[in-house]
């Protein structure tokens, strides 16, 4: 069997390779054993996803025969100390991760402002373990890719903003893939923002060299006490033999706020799953997303949102440009459970197909158990305003600048919705140059740097 | 060999299959004032079309030669940069993209057709201001998207101001009037007249003499059932206004 | 404290509840008629003694084994958002007919018990009611009791009548189109129903005809411990048009009812067919005992260029209905419509929808759902829009909305979209939201007691699908939807 096959294989590699893991500290270790122990029972029980494209299924990603850093060997240390993510070009607090493995940068280790603590797990001061070990454990076995990443995780971060404490500056974890041999790399980031706590998260994906597979099965986790606030924005724009299977789950206590904003900007593959739990009164959550696809990459972004409080908000909105052979999918679930009173829920997924060949699918779901609601979802597939193009190249603008300007404007309401004005403006500029046909790898885009440090 | 600025000969068109336009002929020198009135449905804004390269329609015979280059052979947008100007009758709402943004487009793919190089931020900025007040158009309508959320006034203003800046040699105002108060009509054909020069010309389509009182045609033509069936000068429209166009159709239908 | 808004309306919203899940289901009586019904079971032989009892020819016995063999490999589907108890399919009857005569070939041969039962329904079943200017095939459970003008229909060229006649009458034209939309490969349900389909209406509108009145059939499952299996089959050749409705009731019977019904539908060149469902099985008490479990397969192939199939449903009835009447959408500029109300009230659940499979070009397709929740009940829509690769210009629009009555009640929506070809437009929305206090409180000041304004807020939110009913049936659906929904305030 297919599943078998392929997730198998990392287990059996892990499981006859107990002399390289020795001395894995805590909470990492208990989280591989959790991993390991769940793994066979998940690996049996494993379908196939039906709302996605085949090639974003588990099973798929896993399948090739990736290397596993098990021995957790630094391979880039130097790399990484010195790379800097020019992306936004934005002064933030620095956290690189090559491969699987965690950098923090100095400044942030050794001067991060008050209230803010980021650590790897690896070297968690022991006031954090049990907290920390505590948070990992919610999500250690949902499904099998989570429970791969349990098994397999070497490192991760963890940020933590102590109550009450307002963090200016993003933290920004820059995850860089970089190799000569085809790798699975397993990453994870926990975020507990304490009540009243504020903080904003940037996460980079980034590939270096052409021709190597590499496959990111990442967690992240966010919890948000009451009244605290966390903005997470997540660029992608890596290459097209980078495949990604991204899970991140939230849990919201009452008055908190989370914003989730994906951007696909390059890469092969990739699968996102939110899962989104609204469980105190009173709170508010909002994905919104963007996918610029092209050649024959494949995006799929599957929400489940949950509300199970009274007077909370959500809002969806995703937004795709496909072109070429490229392939999109969107799956949005919003599920009001029963007594989540004056639930206001809102979804919209609006999706342009440019290329003959292009394809999407979309899903947008309502499971309502409420009557005190406001729920409402539209998705929309079609063409650039034909009318608008018309007028635009009435008015002297080429056929394929009016198509580009036209785009542009489509995700703009997307992008607008970044909350953080730097980053929002530097992701105009991306959006842009991605539009204008930079094939937006690394040695293209705004972090020209890059290559510079990657390569000494 | 003529200094015409427009020659359409025996332009045929049509759309999805219907013919619309049967045989238009029409000759425009520079610094001429044309006014093409008709009744509903005659074919006027799919003439307006067909010269502006509107994908919507297909052409099925004629020509259209401008300045002696062969129009309909030519992109939408590379007519506008042969100084073609459309003011359209229903201008185009376009969320997301600014006026600004919008025209900075516009004025440097022209130049870039022209040969010439892209216009520093500043210049544009001031050519822009320069050109508002032609039309007396609000500042913060510049950094609003095209059209969107414009009164019927403003996006008919924002039309001629599109036309200031862009300097046509030929501009065709498709029903310009329509959905205009006396007074917006009033800016509105001021701001045509004043870009009037001895150089270009305008094709001024409407339905009524209302707007002919502002803008003064040297000829008027009468297009009916896709031809032009009568040419006159500005007594014509006149005489349309008074006795309307029934007897026009008689006659023509009588034939 | 005094309720000063209406005055006129003495109940707590709790008796008001009360009140609705008290309202008598108005078709629940049960006929007295002699009825002729196999012992429960399903085994080849059973479906060879119903294949004998029909007298039919070889070829439909050996379509009905195949369809039970391939029904013995499958498992009944859990996709849906039901929670579907399970069903003994060998306590079943397959076969129930009314003890009459084999065929009636007039009215007075016909049970006047029976008669008496449809006239009690409504139907028109005799001809002085002509009038009405309905015809109507009648089936009293499994077997097709009466079908009215035929004589009429007949000089048109027009075939109406009970499929086993047809297989009688006309075999090759039912062989040349049984199983071609809803293949018994298709599901479960549509496997059992191959395997021990009893009857139902056969219709065939020839080239060019405009059937003149509405063609209808009344399904009624009388016979306790019985399965009702009826198949229908529309032919509509090029040129045609006809109007088809189907009207559901069945008695009040403490255990559950299974009726798996198929309906295939094909529509040539510029034909159209508009089918017009108001159903209204018995949907269980209060607590959920009882009631009808439908379970239909409906689907019609618009085959023909520019051919044209409309669907409208009325779901107000059964315990549990599991139905997405479908279209494929193969020839050129084909039309497919959906429209449909779904009331569910107590214990109902409904996971109703549709598919519409876009394979020419220019193809078009509407749907309008509207969902009304109420009780305990659990209300899905469902809905599939491809856009295969080759088919250019392809519109849909799909509004789904739900309303909910209650806060113990669910309302969920499910849709898919496809698009593998770029020039298609796609549009979907929709919006789940609760009676609008706003709205009942505007009607109450102006004395509209607020059971009386919830039917008419109601009726006016499903108005857009209640038009697409003909006349005859719009009145009754309306009722129908007053009676299922009396009281039922949140």
């Amino acid at each position: 069997m297919k599943a078998a096959q392929s997730f198998g294989q990392y287990l059996a590699l892990w499981v006859d390779n107990e002399a390289l893991r020795q001395g894995v500290p805590e909470p990492l270790a208990t989280l591989n054993s959790a991993g390991a122990e769940a793994l066979p029972a998940l690996i049996e029980a494993y379908r196939a996803p039906k709302d996605v494209p085949r090639a974003c299924a588990a099973d798929e990603l896993f399948a090739p025969d990736y290397g596993v850093n098990l021995a957790h060997h630094d391979m880039h240390a130097s790399v990484a100390e010195a790379f800097h993510c020019g992306v936004p070009n934005l002064n933030s607090h620095l956290v690189v991760v090559a491969n699987d493995v965690v950098h923090v940068s100095a400044p942030l280790r050794d001067e991060a402002p008050a209230g803010l603590k980021v650590y790897s797990l690896r070297s968690l001061p022991s006031e954090y373990v049990g907290r920390a070990g505590e948070l990992l454990a919610l999500h250690s076995a949902d499904n099998v890719a989570v429970a791969m990443n349990s098994l397999l995780l070497g490192d991760g971060i963890y940020i933590r903003v102590e109550p009450g404490v307002t963090v200016e500056r993003p933290v920004q974890i820059v995850n860089i893939f970089h190799s000569d041999m085809p790798m699975l790399s397993s990453r994870r980031v926990v975020v507990d923002a304490g009540e009243g706590a504020s903080l904003r998260v940037l996460l980079c994906d980034h590939s270096q060299g052409a021709g190597v597979q590499h496959l990111n099965n990442q967690v992240v986790q966010v919890h948000a006490a009451p009244h605290a606030s966390v903005d997470l924005y997540d660029i992608e724009e890596s290459s097209a033999d980078t495949h990604r299977l991204n899970q991140l789950f939230t849990h919201q206590e009452h008055d908190s706020r989370v914003v989730v904003s994906p951007t696909f900007l390059h890469g092969g593959v990739t699968a996102n799953h939110y899962g989104l739990n609204l469980t105190g009164d009173h709170a508010e959550a909002e994905v919104t997303g963007l996918a610029i696809c092209a050649d024959k990459q494949q995006v799929a972004n599957n929400v489940v949102l949950r509300h199970d409080c009274e007077h909370s908000t959500s809002r969806q909105l995703f937004k795709y440009a496909l072109y070429d052979e490229a392939r999109g999918s969107f799956g949005g679930k919003v599920v009001v459970e029963h007594g989540a009173r004056f639930t206001d829920a809102s979804q919209t997924n609006r999706n342009i197909l440019v290329s003959e060949k292009a394809r999407m699918d979309a899903s947008p779901q309502l499971e309502i158990y409420c009557d005190e609601v406001k729920a409402s979802h539209g998705a929309t597939t079609g063409q650039l305003d034909e009318r608008a193009l018309f007028y635009m190249q009435a008015r002297g603008i080429p056929a394929d600048e009016a198509e580009r300007m036209l785009t542009q404007a489509f995700m703009a309401d997307v992008v607008d919705n970044i909350g953080y004005e730097v980053l929002r403006q530097r992701m105009h500029v991306l959006v842009e140059k991605r539009l204008a046909g930079a094939s937006a790898s690394c040695e293209t885009c705004a972090s020209a740097d890059c290559s510079k440090y990657t390569r000494q | 060999m003529t200094d015409n600025l427009l020659t359409v000969r025996n332009l045929r068109a049509g759309i999805e299959g219907k013919e619309i336009l049967r045989g238009i002929d029409l000759t425009i020198r520079p610094g001429e004032v044309h006014a093409i009135m008709g009744p509903n449905g005659s074919g006027k804004s799919t003439l307006s079309g067909v010269l502006a390269g509107d994908p919507r329609f297909t052409v099925t015979g004629g020509e259209a030669i401008f300045h002696g280059v062969d129009l309909l052979a030519l992109s939408p947008a590379d007519r506008s940069h042969e100084g073609l100007f459309l003011s359209f009758q229903y201008p185009v709402e376009i969320p997301g993209v600014t006026m600004v943004n919008f025209m900075r487009a516009a004025v440097n793919a022209k130049r870039k057709y022209l040969g010439e190089a892209p216009m520093s931020a500043a210049d544009f900025l001031k050519l822009m201001r320069q050109k508002r007040a032609i039309v007396e158009l609000d500042n913060k309508l510049a950094s609003r998207s095209v059209n969107e959320g414009f009164s019927g006034g403003e996006k008919k203003r924002n039309e001629i101001f599109q036309m200031a800046v862009l300097e046509p040699c030929l501009s065709i105002l498709d029903e310009t009037d329509s959905g205009l108060d006396i007074d917006a009509l009033r800016i509105v054909a001021g701001g045509v007249n004043k870009l009037r020069t001895d150089k270009n010309a305008t094709i001024v389509i409407t339905h009524y003499q209302r707007l002919l009182d502002y803008i003064k045609p040297d000829f008027v033509h009468i297009l009916y059932k896709g031809r032009i069936v009568y040419s006159g000068g500005p007594e014509l429209a006149l005489e349309l206004e008074e006795k309307g166009y029934d007897w026009i159709k008689e006659e023509v239908d009588k034939q | 404290m005094k309720d000063n808004i209406n005055t006129d309306e003495p109940l707590s919203n709790d008796e008001l509840l009360a009140r609705a899940t008290g309202s008598e289901y108005k078709y629940g009586f049960t006929s007295d008629i002699d009825t002729d019904i196999i012992p429960a079971g399903l085994s080849e032989d059973v479906i060879r003694l119903i294949s004998a009892r029909k007298g039919e020819p070889e070829w439909l016995l050996d379509f009905r084994l195949a369809a039970y063999r391939y029904w013995l490999t499958l498992e009944p589907p859990t996709w849906a958002h039901l929670n579907i108890p399970p069903i003994d399919f060998q306590a079943i009857s397959y076969y129930a007919a009314p003890k009459s005569k084999d065929a009636p070939e007039s009215l007075d041969e016909v049970d006047p018990q029976l008669i008496d039962t449809f006239n009690r329904l409504g139907i028109p079943l005799e001809e002085q009611k002509m009038l009405s200017g309905m015809a109507v095939d009648a089936v009293m459970d499994s077997v097709s009791v009466h079908t009215t003008h035929r004589e009429r229909l007949a000089e048109m060229g027009i075939i109406f009548c009970s499929f086993s006649e047809a297989v009688r009458e006309y075999p090759d034209l039912v062989r040349k189109y049984l199983g071609k939309v809803v293949s018994y490969r298709d599901n479960f349900y549509a496997a059992l129903n191959s395997a021990v389909f009893s009857d139902g209406s056969f219709v065939y509108i020839p080239k060019g005809v405009r059937c003149p009145m509405e063609l209808s059939t009344y399904f009624r499952i009388n016979a306790s411990g019985t399965g009702q299996f009826e198949r229908t089959l529309i032919v509509a050749d090029d040129d045609a048009y006809v109007s088809y409705l189907e009207g559901c009731t069945a008695p009040m019977r403490d255990e559950n009812q299974l009726h798996a019904a198929i309906v295939e539908i094909i529509v040539e060149d510029r034909a159209e067919v508009k089918y017009s469902t108001v159903q209204n099985w018995y949907a269980g008490d209060a607590e959920g005992r009882g009631g009808v479990y439908n379970f239909v397969t409906k689907r019609g192939l618009c085959r023909g260029d520019y051919s044209k199939l409309s669907w409208t449903q009325v779901e107000t009835g059964s315990a549990i209905t599991w139905k997405y009447p479908s279209c494929i959408l193969a020839g050129r500029g084909a039309t497919g419509e959906f429209y449909s109300v779904a009331v569910t009230n107590n214990m109902q659940q409904a996971d109703t929808g549709t598919k519409m499979i876009h394979i020419g070009s220019d193809t078009h397709s509407t749907i309008v759902s509207k969902g009304i929740s109420a009780g305990h009940s659990q209300n899905s829509y469902r809905g599939l829009v491809k856009v295969a690769p080759g088919a250019e210009g392809v519109r849909n629009y799909t509004q789904c909305d739900s309303l909910l009555l209650g806060s113990n009640c669910g309302a969920h929506t499910f849709p898919v979209i496809e698009v593998d070809n770029r020039s298609a437009v796609v549009e979907h929305e929709a919006t789940t939201s609760k009676i609008s206090e706003d709205q009942l409180f505007y009607c109450n000041q102006r004395g509209i007691p607020t059971e009386e304004a919830i039917a008419l807020i109601v009726n006016g939110y499903a108005k857009e699908v209640m038009n697409k009913l003909p006349m005859e049936f719009a009145v009754e659906a309306r009722k129908l939807l007053e009676i299922t929904l009396e009281g039922a305030v949140g």
